[in-house]
């Protein structure tokens, strides 16, 4: 009934690396490249193309296209895998090299092309990438070893192709499935090969093309990004694809608060995709304490559950999250309070739910937010005379040894 | 005249009675407390802090010293919340063997808290009961992880062990054994007139001070709020099987009491359903990739553990390891009503209300 057991206990350290190791053998090499690239969302595997749309969805258009940069090593770096001499190893660098220079003048090209203008910026560049890259494997250059820089030159050239592609569909307004398809392909085409046996050089050269179709991929985005930015920023919160049923409850909850509070008092409204759309709204500081009574006493709100209570160090900023539910009408919402680093203050919610009471005082004790109207507002975790929060980012303990 | 005077006094952080390292500092006039301040800290151990440098399996061990007296079901929310953000599919297998270890957790964290309340009340022998009934799911536990407290069992994605052969009948041996010893609990202790006149009518709140202090659990459903995040959210697949809700009515800690008695019940007929459908076979890990990087966003998931909602609140920003984890602690919200339960209350109660709150103080610190 019960499969058989592993036997061999690993040793605590390594307990990231268990996950199913002989599952993922047989997925093909670029396709853990891939997931080392960082585009775990964006997998070939067919079976999470809904998690890819999404990640693609999200504005990930990097991620999309680097399926086609394995594409890049794969093909390439068939070749010289049995012996390789110094020469050979010198030439594939080269070749690599080569497809990196070509493919990012293709995408700055591509990218000024987008742009209207300054089709000449584009221009030198691409003269001087086969320039550089013509000069060293010259010396030594066996057909095979052409080929191969030929075949990486090509896929690099195709990945920085498909992804122009994709960057225009997302101008023209569609997103980007026009360039995933395109992508897709590449991998599938180039993936099969390598699997077997991998020497280091192999894996090297692979490594080498995925960072330089990388690149060239990056380069495309940030042309694409330039273009498209005034057009595509107001539609990303505002237009999920089909439309969100928590979207009226969204509407109805910032009209609420507009009403009863201040049309100023909402900075801004959205739902939160990751998190089974639940709407959330970043309410500003000085309307928060009025905006938490009516949240409280509104009778389509009635939120008299708050959940949970969390400080965020974002960096540029500091932010109270508040997930709240209504045991009346069993519906979620989160709220976000935004405050400065230097005199961060929020205006305390414990006079309006009880349980705030310790939360509040976790976040002042842990990141240093200031609670306005809270009644006993003191450290709670670490001892009264403790310096600094240690939850904030740059927090540094006054005596290492402790 | 009586000259009386306040007494201040410090109860803890070393007391039997508050399970942990944990401190209230009481005013005193005669017997009875006017005013009482919980202080803690003493087992803050910075898990959060610590998390932002782990890469969330790693974090999975950490979430076992929370609630050490219950840590499946801690695994659970972290591994829950991480699935959801990174929308990765559990297979079958991997789902019923969490589940029945969740509920096993859920009798044996009850047990503990039977065995150590009774005891704090002055009954010595439910306790030595309640950890010889305990040590059989301690056991299976260490059969099927090789842990008896801290399993680090659940992984993103699934398990980390199928249950070996045999494990499973041992299970189905064990709900017969547990339901006949929860008879002889209550005949025991239930009815007891001492025990009656120790707890009946102690610690009493009603339903909106409940929701007021963001209690959960069986400290919120003693107050007649049916909410139970097994049947109110359903996770994992709490969905399928048939089980009833406990309530409470007068709020007081005999309805604590009654309802983690009647919550082991439930949880023993949740077991001999999930044995009885368990799959042949299958897989324990579903596809989740070698490296687990969330993709950027936050999500916020909770689950019905014994002591209530515990939830689990991740920012991520695409990375492999957490930008900011936040835990909701149920031992940590629900232990805020304790200064105002306990003013009025003589020296004797506040041991009773303190037990009856159900706290573990690896979780109120965290």
């Amino acid at each position: 009934m019960s499969d058989e057991r592993k036997d061999v206990t690993p040793p605590p350290g390594d307990a990231g690396e268990d996950v199913t190791e002989e599952k993922h053998s047989e997925k093909t090499a670029a396709e853990s490249s891939a997931a080392s690239a960082g585009a775990s969302a964006a997998g070939a595997d067919a079976e999470e193309q809904a998690a890819k749309e999404k990640a693609a969805q999200a504005g990930g258009a990097a991620e999309a296209g680097e399926p086609a940069a394995d594409a890049a090593p794969a093909e390439g770096a068939e070749r010289p895998r049995r012996v390789e001499t110094p020469e050979e190893k010198e030439a594939r660098r080269a070749a690599a090299r080569a497809a990196r220079d070509a493919a990012k003048a293709q995408a700055a090209k591509e990218a000024a092309a987008q742009a209207g203008g300054a089709a000449e910026a584009g221009e030198p560049a691409a003269d001087a990438a086969p320039a550089e890259g013509a000069e060293r494997p010259r010396r030594v250059e066996t057909p095979e070893e052409k080929e191969a820089r030929r075949a990486a030159a090509r896929a690099a050239r195709d990945a920085a192709k498909a992804q122009a592609a994709k960057e225009a569909a997302a101008q023209a307004g569609g997103a980007s499935e026009a360039g995933e398809p395109a992508a897709d392909a590449a991998p599938a085409e180039g993936a099969e090969r390598p699997r077997r046996v991998e020497t280091p050089e192999e894996k090297e050269a692979r490594r080498a093309a995925a960072r330089a179709a990388r690149d060239a991929a990056k380069a495309g985005a940030g042309g694409g990004a330039a273009g498209a930015a005034p057009a595509a920023k107001p539609e990303a919160p505002a237009a999920p694809k089909e439309p969100s049923p928590n979207q009226p409850l969204l509407d109805r909850l910032v009209a609420i608060i507009g009403e009863r509070v201040g049309a100023d008092a909402v900075e801004e409204a959205f739902l939160n995709e990751r998190d089974a759309d639940v709407p959330t709204v970043i309410v500003k500081p000085a309307h928060w304490r009025q905006t938490a009574e009516v949240l409280r006493e509104h009778p389509e709100l009635k939120l008299d559950y708050l959940r949970n209570v969390s400080g965020v160090d974002q960096e540029t900023h500091l932010e109270v999250v508040y997930h709240l539910i209504s045991f009346v009408l069993k519906q979620n919402y989160c709220f976000k309070v935004k405050t400065d680093r230097e005199t961060p203050s929020v205006p305390s919610i414990t006079p309006v739910w009880e349980t705030a009471n310790w939360n509040e005082r976790e976040i002042f004790d842990l990141l240093g937010v200031d609670f306005p109207g809270h009644p006993d507002l003191r450290r709670i975790m670490m001892p009264d005379d403790w310096v600094g929060h240690p939850l904030r980012k740059d927090y540094q303990p006054i005596d290492p040894e402790v | 005249m009586i000259r009386t005077e306040e007494l201040l006094l410090n109860v803890g952080p070393q007391h039997p009675s508050t399970h942990g390292v944990f401190r209230i500092v009481v005013k005193l006039d005669g017997e009875i407390i006017i005013e009482a301040d919980p202080v803690m800290g003493y087992l803050h151990r910075g898990t959060e802090k610590l998390a932002e440098e782990l890469t969330y399996t790693q974090i999975i061990p950490y979430t076992d010293r929370m609630d050490y007296v219950s840590a499946m079901t801690n695994n659970y929310v972290l591994v829950n919340a991480v699935e959801k953000l990174m929308q990765i599919e559990i297979p079958e297998r991997a789902q019923f063997l969490r589940l029945i270890v969740m509920e096993l957790q859920r009798i044996a964290s009850h047990l503990v808290w039977w065995g150590t309340y009774l005891l704090d009340i002055g009954a010595m022998s439910p306790f030595l009961f309640a950890f010889r009934d305990r040590e059989i799911i301690i056991n299976l536990f260490n059969e099927l992880c090789g842990a008896r407290l801290t399993y680090n069992y659940m992984r993103v994605g699934g398990v980390k062990w199928d249950a070996p052969d045999g494990w499973l009948d041992k299970v189905r041996d064990f709900l017969p054994y547990m339901r006949k010893k929860l008879d002889e609990y209550d005949t025991l202790v239930s009815g007891n007139e001492i025990f009656l006149a120790r707890i009946k009518g102690v610690g009493a709140y009603d339903a909106d001070t409940a929701i007021q202090y963001g209690l959960s659990g069986a400290n919120l459903r003693c107050t007649g709020v049916d909410w139970d995040l097994r049947k109110a959210q359903p996770y994992c697949i709490y969905d399928r099987f048939e089980f009833d809700v406990p309530l409470g009515r007068s709020g007081d800690c005999y309805d604590r009491y009654l309802i983690r008695l009647e919550e082991i019940r439930q949880s023993i007929r949740i077991l001999e359903q999930a044995l009885e459908q368990f799959p042949e076979g299958g897989e324990t890990m579903g596809k989740a990739p070698r490296v687990l990087r969330a993709p950027e966003g936050e999500i916020y998931s909770a689950i019905e553990s014994p002591r209530g909602e515990i939830g689990c609140y991740i920012v991520s920003r695409g990375k492999d390891k957490p930008y900011r984890l936040k835990f909701r602690r149920p031992s940590f919200v629900n232990l805020q009503i304790l200064p105002k339960l306990l003013v009025g209350e003589t020296m004797t109660n506040l041991i009773t209300i303190l037990g009856g709150i159900d706290i573990v103080v690896g979780e109120v610190d965290c």
